[in-house]
């Protein structure tokens, strides 16, 4: 599904915090949002679904303003893994995916909501994990848990925001793996992050952002050292093998 | 493969199931214990007695007037207040809270004494241990209904803050308890010795008071609750993940807190407004519940339902008997249970999350 961001604009009590963002991302991109601590990275990724009403523009869903949907229709489109959650109560993973079906669920879960579920429990295989107390699970695992809830909602598009802050490497990698394999099947990812090296390794596209707006979008090229220094204020240095690029920090 | 798994879950929630029909059962067994249990004497016979239509006048007097009110009220009473409990605490994601907790109990003890005193909804009589004797009930619990939504206003109002915990919440809600304590001492302070004897009387719950007819008021009230509440489940397990989250499902997250704060006050309203404040109820159940079946609002709350109503039976029957003659008040025996609980909860919580 496509998204298309047209001037949007959105403050904190009078405090600005995106500025005349416009964008066009296309079915299955994989687009990677990066910045330092407090450009805009989840405020933008809570604008692309309602979480937050932009101020001004707006944001189209294959031509379709999202604000002309209901709360419900944009659910089956659009599904978000937030940064953080606090800790639950007693509930099992099958329960956690299963409660990404809502939008589908009136009051009670049919056995078509079962089978996606299990699907999915499938496909990311936690199949030995299903029945376990989501709180006794590792970070990591409790993570392609939120992703798998997310992708209960059959969405055309993966908001995720920060998804592997607390993760090992290997961890980060499993999670970014699932995504790209994902976006390849046509979900449109977009995903906030931190790691530059890990952004630029998976993603198909980046967006840079800077005091809320965009600082440089594109592919690969627009990874320079300038770029880079100037959207984090560091200096370092960028080295390419084959077609892989290493952006190691050098100083301040 | 998927098949499987669907078996596997629906196998694991025949557990939950199976709670919920071990409570129904149990609550049989007390029920009939609660018949049977009293000053007069009566055993099963004179039940079966009854059943058959050839009782005496004194047990048939004792059963229907006395015991049977007694015990719908108490089941109608714990149901009441043990969902309102499970809503209030899934809906604040705080495991603290509840009817009592929250000071919708005293808030709504307060809006009953306001009127049966001040608009006269309530006529005193002289006598030994007479209360006053409510002749107007509905005024009494609208009145008991929109004082109860006074402390809702206050408790939305703090948790909407950044930075509020669950603690500071329940610390409101304990200020709200006293500051209408204070309101329920002024009306006393006002009132002549009859009244002041009632409403002492009463400012403790007390099943005493059961009748056919005010069981009758909060049934009307508790079953459309309980059915609102089951048919919201997945609205409260959403609100679990945070708000944000429960938007991007499509939740419509301020109306469906605000109505179930709402529902659930009048709930706790129209119990407290006919038999006094029945403290801890709303936090006990819920808590067992949880532990036992797990968190999810769709059967936490059906589960809560039937355990309250299990759950406060047994206390005013252990209530009426533990000293007998002596018969009492049941709110003196559930604060006994749960505020060491509650102390348990408040410092389990210091050191890590509340809800496991």
């Amino acid at each position: 599904m496509k998204i298309s961001i047209q001037d949007i604009e959105f403050s904190y009590n009078g405090v600005p915090a995106l500025e005349s963002i416009s964008e066009k991302f296309g079915k299955g991109d994989f687009i990677a949002l990066v910045g330092p601590n407090g450009s805009g990275k989840s405020t933008l990724i809570k604008c692309l679904n309602g979480i937050l009403k932009v101020h001004k523009g707006v944001v189209l869903i294959d031509e379709k303003a999202i604000n002309s949907l209901t709360p419900n229709e944009l659910a089956k489109e659009i599904a978000y893994v937030p940064q953080s959650e606090n800790k639950k109560p007693v509930l099992t993973v099958f329960d956690i995916v299963l409660l990404g079906r809502k939008p589908y669920i009136n009051w009670k879960p049919s056995k078509h909501d079962l089978k996606i579920t299990a699907e999915i429990i499938n496909l990311l295989h936690l199949e030995t994990l299903a029945l376990k107390d989501f709180n006794k699970l590792s970070g990591g695992q409790q993570q392609i848990v939120y992703i798998a809830r997310a992708l209960a909602q059959e969405p055309d598009i993966l908001l995720l925001d920060e998804p592997t802050a607390n993760l090992d490497i290997r961890h980060q990698v499993e999670v970014l793996e699932i995504l790209k394999e994902l976006a390849r099947k046509g979900i449109t990812i977009v995903i906030a992050l931190h790691d530059i090296n890990i952004a630029v390794r998976y993603a198909s596209r980046i967006m840079m952002l800077k005091e809320g707006k965009v600082f440089a979008s594109g592919g690969k090229e627009i990874i320079n050292e300038q770029n880079i220094e100037n959207l984090y204020d560091i200096k370092v240095k960028i080295f390419r093998e084959d077609s892989r690029i290493f952006i190691i920090p050098e100083g301040i | 493969m998927t098949g499987r798994l669907v078996l596997e879950y629906n196998k694991y929630l025949r557990r939950r199931i199976f709670f919920f029909l071990l409570v129904f059962l149990l609550l049989v067994i007390i029920v009939l214990i609660s018949l049977v249990s009293g000053s007069a004497d009566i055993g099963f016979r004179s039940i079966i007695d009854l059943v058959a239509g050839r009782s005496s006048a004194f047990a048939s007097q004792v059963l229907l007037k006395i015991r049977m009110p007694r015990i719908a009220g108490a089941f109608l009473a714990g149901t009441s207040l043990a969902i309102s409990g499970a809503v209030f605490q899934s809906l604040l994601r705080n495991p603290l809270a509840s009817p009592f907790t929250l000071g919708i109990s005293g808030a709504s003890a307060f809006g009953a004494a306001f009127a049966i005193i001040l608009l006269g909804a309530g006529t005193s009589y002289g006598g030994s241990n007479d209360v006053a004797v409510i002749n107007n009930p509905y005024l009494v619990t609208i009145s008991a209904f929109i004082w109860s939504l006074a402390s809702v206003a206050v408790i939305l109002l703090l948790s909407g803050y950044r930075g509020s915990t669950p603690e500071i919440i329940i610390l409101a809600g304990i200020i709200i308890s006293s500051l209408f304590g204070a309101g329920i001492s002024a009306i006393q302070y006002f009132s002549d010795n009859v009244q002041l004897a009632s409403i002492v009387f009463w400012t403790f719950g007390d099943l005493g008071r059961a009748t056919w007819s005010n069981c009758l008021i909060i049934a009307l009230v508790v079953f459309p609750v309980l059915l609102f509440f089951i048919h919201q489940s997945w609205n409260y397990k959403s609100l679990q993940s945070g708000d944000e989250y429960a938007k991007s499902l499509g939740v419509n997250v301020t109306r469906v807190r605000l109505t179930g704060m709402v529902v659930a006050s009048l709930a706790t309203a129209v119990v407290t407004s006919f038999y006094g404040i029945i403290a801890f109820i709303g936090l006990v159940v819920p808590h067992i519940v949880r532990r036992i079946i797990g968190g999810d609002e769709q059967f936490l709350i059906p589960a809560s339902a039937v355990s309250g109503g299990a759950f406060l039976l047994l206390s005013d029957t252990l209530a009426r008997t533990i000293i007998s003659p002596v018969i009492l008040p049941v709110g003196i025996l559930t604060s006994f249970i749960g505020a060491p609980l509650f102390l348990f909860l408040l410092i389990k919580g210091m050191g890590k999350g509340f809800w496991s």
